[in-house]
């Protein structure tokens, strides 16, 4: 309620005034106050008041959309980041910049000092704000620097644009903004109180387990079986790339015109599925050898056996081609190939 | 088998054994034989010439030790290295392989005349010790299930591609000897732990000290043995013998290893070694509370064990804690951390993400270096955990362990590669000892025959039948077998001969009518450096030639591959990646007399320095935050190019000034395209020096070696020193132009 009343005052009062005037410092701190999050909320209906006319001040934009219809992926996941940013910058500076901050009035950069305001636009509520930019895509983070001009400003050239580079988001927003605004970013992580009441809840529950079923767990644990198909079901994944798939997170496949790949191109790449495929491979074939030794041996009738063993050297053998095959598919030239399959 | 005792089979008047005997040594020699010729590849295509980089070093310190005494070896400073700090190099290295090349040369010299080049010693030491090492593996896998197995996996381990990866001919690196040392401690350890044997203990320690004085992979051993006994421990299998081996190998061992000055203290004092450590206390605990046991009644003893368990417990934790916090005791090392914590390297830590050994392992690379054994090895675990012996208990914390390892660092297959070896070996030979056996088809037979040879003939034919169908039945799994092995051989050859056997010194390419030609680039342009710069001078190049150019060159360089000082290789870095003034004040501080830059964009060679810039500016950034910036580098987009578009910061950069340099006057007038990257090096662009000049460009390219000029005579700046020389030599310039269209005729 409060926020929308201070809106509609918002508007009303850039009415009254002829010329866009822009708000003041001391609005923006008001109008951050009582946003959630400390974020300012852009949309069509105040984008003019608050970007255009004289700008006291350091404004960071998300152009941004949490709507499912749009579903960008890269939005959700950088929400975080920028709203711990702005919070974080809030908590430091609940009443603007303090007086220390103010005194030493121009840095080696000679950027001036000035508060920093974060806000968030949303695309369904601002279509006409995107026009402007006529963006392409999102996420974006535009800079806009104070200026002293009054009036309408061409709001594509004077901001800056934060670029989405490989890394930690946090840090890269953090030094960009420490860039443009000569500010240093302190984060402040809020503490997560359900994440420690849950561990300590599971803690509980889990001495108190061990404590009753003592006993269970132990026979359970010392099971041969269990340490068997665990070491079994490690050594499958990691050999088969599983490793590969944490530390460079692949994508699980590929989608190109309207084809799947399953395989990436190249020894040295690889997606998640390859190693779901791979693995498969392995552990099948492992599986039938250890028929063939274990198992099979003990069928005493004769033609029985010789079935028995036919199928399974059979089903080896076209694993094994269609292993050969998929390894030959990866390029680099590889000669040996018991058929061609694709 | 009683019969056998009681008169011994005798074939043509020999004994059985004696003949099993003979077969054996003469599968030992073909084994040999096989792992050392398919090592030769290299040798044979190119000469007989130390590789890559590391080696290098090796060789290096190894024509000093032969050159100087054991003592002055191990008091060895390098003043040519890391210039101008210089390098404690004998109480730095792992001597082990040094020692053992320097042994070998001194037998051949001295006992039996024989004057051979200190560097073919090198070359071929490798391969040499691949044979032993496929003989270590038969006995380790003769411990695991029996002589048979033992002979599968020495073939395997003698032809596996994962570890002729690191023991070709002229690889000449810690870890040629290393793995023939692992597969021997871990043999006498087993032995050791079966037997209960001090002897054996003692053996293990020996070669552990060996491996310690060869590669910093020992910690390996450390960590594993420790583990196997812990695990036996928790499950209940504390038995004296155990006991016995372990006290022994880890007193020993310790005291051995810590003899090597550059382990020293590390033993007692590195979170890698506290393993070993702890369990030796709590072996010693078990022990204890195994004499208690059989002294006192049950009743007692539970509570006995419940206090001291806790306390145990409590005082072990607390002091690991106490002894970090005062620092006696050191923190685990980057390389560790950087197994586990996958993201930590990449963090923290960018000189040992940067190193293309220490990139994940994706699964082709898997079943490239170990071909069909790769399927094996989880049946081969399968079937450790049926029989599950304290041996066995071995293999499988080995093999989930080194999977996991393998999987996280591309050069720790090594490490995988024999487990895969022995494991596929037991898979093999336990296939094997049920369809090869074609004996109990005709004994059966025998013995039906001798029951019904009294009855009709009539039932002949179905007699026959039941022999041909377990006979057929066992052939079909015999012979493709037989050919997934052959293929296997095919494999390892293939593999060996493409992807493993080139020196990287000297490259080799097919001519469009498919002769070889030799790029030698490396080795014209250190040879330059050799006979043309004053013997004093300093090189500064990226450490990935350091070991290079002191090797070949035999010039000081500011920085080589033991990446002991990252400061110092980030100073390097910053002189590559800033414009040329700031680099010229690095240049003269360091007393830098060349530069040496690799580039491939002319031939197509994808290892080069532009290739690794963004390394060299990410590990100066580490250091320098404010002068350097990684963006920078990158064009408005964040592309890494380098043609028309790349950023100024790119553009002014020392390294793609050094990299491109008179690069576009190749192709007369056109635009030059990098051939490794793709990109069209604009020609109006072209970068001009003012700080350096270019004293030696290889045949190809590849090597471009610059001279830093000396400060102006007169006081000039060196910018208007250059632009001023520029003008005075125009007119030479245009009678240049003049010759010319003669040549570009020519090309038309």
């Amino acid at each position: 309620m409060h926020i929308t009343l201070v809106k509609i005052y918002l508007v009303l009062a850039s009415l009254f005034a002829c010329a866009i005037a822009g708000l003041t410092n001391s609005e923006m701190l008001d109008l951050a106050k009582t946003s959630s999050k400390n974020i300012i909320t852009i949309n069509d209906k105040n984008y003019e008041d608050l970007l255009y006319g004289v700008r006291d001040f350091h404004l960071v934009i998300l152009m941004t959309s949490e709507s499912t219809q749009i579903n960008c992926v890269l939005c959700r996941e950088f929400r975080p980041d920028f709203e711990l940013i702005a919070k974080s910058w809030y908590q430091d500076h609940p009443y603007g910049l303090n007086e220390v901050e103010l005194d030493e009035e121009y840095e080696e950069s000679g950027i001036a000092k000035k508060n920093v305001y974060f806000g968030r636009s949303e695309y369904t509520e601002s279509r006409n704000l995107f026009q402007i930019f006529s963006l392409a895509s999102i996420p974006k983070v535009f800079h806009f620097a104070p200026t002293e001009d009054t009036g309408v400003h061409n709001l594509v050239a004077q901001s800056s644009e934060y670029q989405f580079f490989q890394g930690e988001q946090l840090d890269l927003v953090r030094n960009f903004l420490n860039q443009k605004t000569g500010h240093q970013y302190n984060i402040h992580v809020p503490v997560n109180y359900t994440v420690i009441g849950l561990n300590v809840a599971l803690t509980i529950i889990g001495l108190f387990i061990i404590y009753k079923f003592n006993a269970q767990i132990v026979k359970f644990l010392s099971s041969p079986t269990l340490w068997m198909l665990v070491s079994s079901a490690l050594i499958l994944m990691f050999i088969s790339g599983y490793m590969f798939n944490q530390i460079r997170q692949t994508p699980y496949l590929r989608e190109q015109n309207g084809q799947t790949q399953y395989f990436s191109q190249g020894q040295q790449t690889q997606f998640g599925i390859e190693t779901q495929i791979v693995a498969f491979i392995y552990g099948f074939m492992s599986i039938l050898v250890i028929v063939l030794i274990k198992r099979v041996p003990d069928i005493s009738n004769s033609f029985v056996n010789f079935i028995a063993v036919s199928i399974i050297s059979i089903l080896i053998f076209v694993f094994y081609s269609l292993f050969l095959s998929v390894f030959g598919s990866k390029g680099l030239g590889y000669p040996y190939q018991f058929m061609k399959l694709f | 088998m009683s019969t056998a005792k009681a008169s011994p089979l005798k074939v043509y008047g020999v004994n059985i054994e004696t003949i099993r005997l003979l077969l054996k040594v003469i599968i030992f020699i073909s084994i040999a034989g096989a792992a050392i010729s398919s090592r030769l590849f290299s040798v044979i295509r190119f000469e007989s010439i130390i590789h890559e980089f590391d080696p290098w070093f090796n060789f290096r310190a190894t024509k000093y030790l032969v050159s100087h005494s054991f003592y002055e070896f191990l008091n060895w400073f390098d003043d040519r290295t890391w210039y101008p700090l210089g390098r404690v190099t004998g109480g730095t290295l792992y001597p082990g392989l040094m020692v053992t090349s320097g042994a070998i040369w001194h037998i051949l010299r001295e006992w039996f005349s024989l004057p051979v080049d200190i560097r073919n010693i090198c070359v071929l030491l490798a391969p040499a010790f691949s044979g032993l090492t496929a003989i270590s593996t038969y006995f380790l896998t003769k411990e695991m299930k029996d002589s048979n197995a033992g002979l599968l996996a020495a073939i395997f381990m003698g032809i596996a591609p994962g570890y002729i990866s690191r023991s070709v001919a002229g690889s000449y690196d810690n870890e040629a000897i290393a793995i023939t040392l692992l597969m021997a401690t871990f043999y006498f350890w087993i032995k050791a732990m079966k037997i209960g044997s001090v002897f054996y203990g003692t053996l293990t320690a020996l070669f552990y000290f060996y491996m310690v004085s060869a590669w910093g992979g020992y910690v390996f051993i450390t960590n594993l043995i420790p583990l196997h006994v812990f695990v036996l421990l928790l499950m209940g299998r504390y038995t004296h013998r155990l006991y016995t081996a372990y006290s022994t190998w880890y007193a020993l061992g310790t005291l051995a290893s810590m003899q090597i000055p550059f382990v020293g203290f590390i033993p007692l004092r590195s979170n890698d070694h506290m393993a070993a450590l702890g369990v030796f206390g709590l072996l010693q605990l078990v022990a204890f509370g195994d004499y208690v046991k059989s002294k006192v009644p049950t009743t007692q003893f539970k509570t006995f064990l419940a206090i001291s368990l806790t306390s145990v417990i409590l005082l072990g934790v607390a002091g690991l804690v106490g002894l970090t916090a005062l620092g006696w005791i050191a923190p685990w090392g980057g390389r560790f951390y950087s197994l586990w914590d996958t993201n930590y390297a990449k963090i923290h830590i960018p000189i040992i993400a940067s190193v293309s050994e220490h990139q994940p392992t994706a699964w082709p690379a898997f079943f490239f270096d170990t071909g069909m054994l790769i399927w094996l090895f989880p049946a081969g675990v399968y079937i450790c955990f049926q029989e599950m012996r304290d041996e066995h208990v071995f293999i499988i914390i080995y093999s989930v362990l080194c999977s996991y390892f393998a999987g996280v660092m591309v050069r720790l297959m090594l490490t995988l590669t024999p487990i895969i070896c022995v494991t596929g070996a037991i898979s093999l030979s336990n296939l094997f000892d049920v369809y090869l056996n074609i004996v109990d088809v005709f004994t059966t037979k025998e013995e039906e025959v001798t029951e019904k040879s009294t009855k009709k003939n009539a039932k002949k034919s179905s007699e026959e039948k039941k022999i041909l169908l377990p006979l057929i039945t066992k052939l079909i799994v015999t012979l493709t077998f037989a050919f997934y092995l052959f293929y296997f051989v095919l494999h390892c050859t293939w593999v060996t001969n493409n992807a493993y056997s080139s020196p990287s010194v000297v490259l080799a390419s097919r001519n469009p009518d498919g002769s070889q030609n030799i790029i030698d680039d490396y080795r014209e342009a250190y040879y330059w450096l050799r006979m043309n710069t004053p013997e004093d001078s300093k090189v500064l190049a990226w450490w990935d030639y350091g070991y290079q150019i002191g090797g070949m060159a035999d010039r000081t360089t500011l920085v080589d591959n033991n990446t002991w000082n990252n400061t110092h290789i980030a100073t390097v870095g910053k002189a590559m990646s800033s414009p040329e003034d700031k680099a010229y004040e690095i240049f003269k501080k360091h007393d830098v007399d060349y530069v040496l830059v690799i580039f491939g964009g002319l031939i197509g060679f994808s290892g080069d320095d532009l290739n690794k810039f963004l390394w060299m500016v990410r590990i100066s950034e580490g250091v320098w935050p404010d002068e350097i910036r990684e963006r920078d580098f990158f064009t408005e987009k964040g592309e890494y190019k380098l043609d028309r578009e790349a950023s100024q910061t790119m553009k002014d950069s020392v390294m793609y000034k050094l990299s491109y340099y008179r690069f576009a006057e190749l192709f007369g007038g056109r635009d030059a395209p990098d051939r490794v990257r793709n990109q069209q090096i604009p020609v109006d662009q072209a970068p001009e020096l003012h700080v350096l000049e270019e004293a030696f460009t290889s045949e190809n390219f590849m090597v471009r070696i610059y001279k830093v000029k000396d400060l102006d005579n007169v006081g000039r700046d060196l910018y208007e020193a250059t632009k001023f020389e520029n003008q005075i030599s125009k007119p030479l310039k245009r009678s240049r132009v003049v010759k010319r269209p003669a040549l570009a005729l020519r090309e038309w």
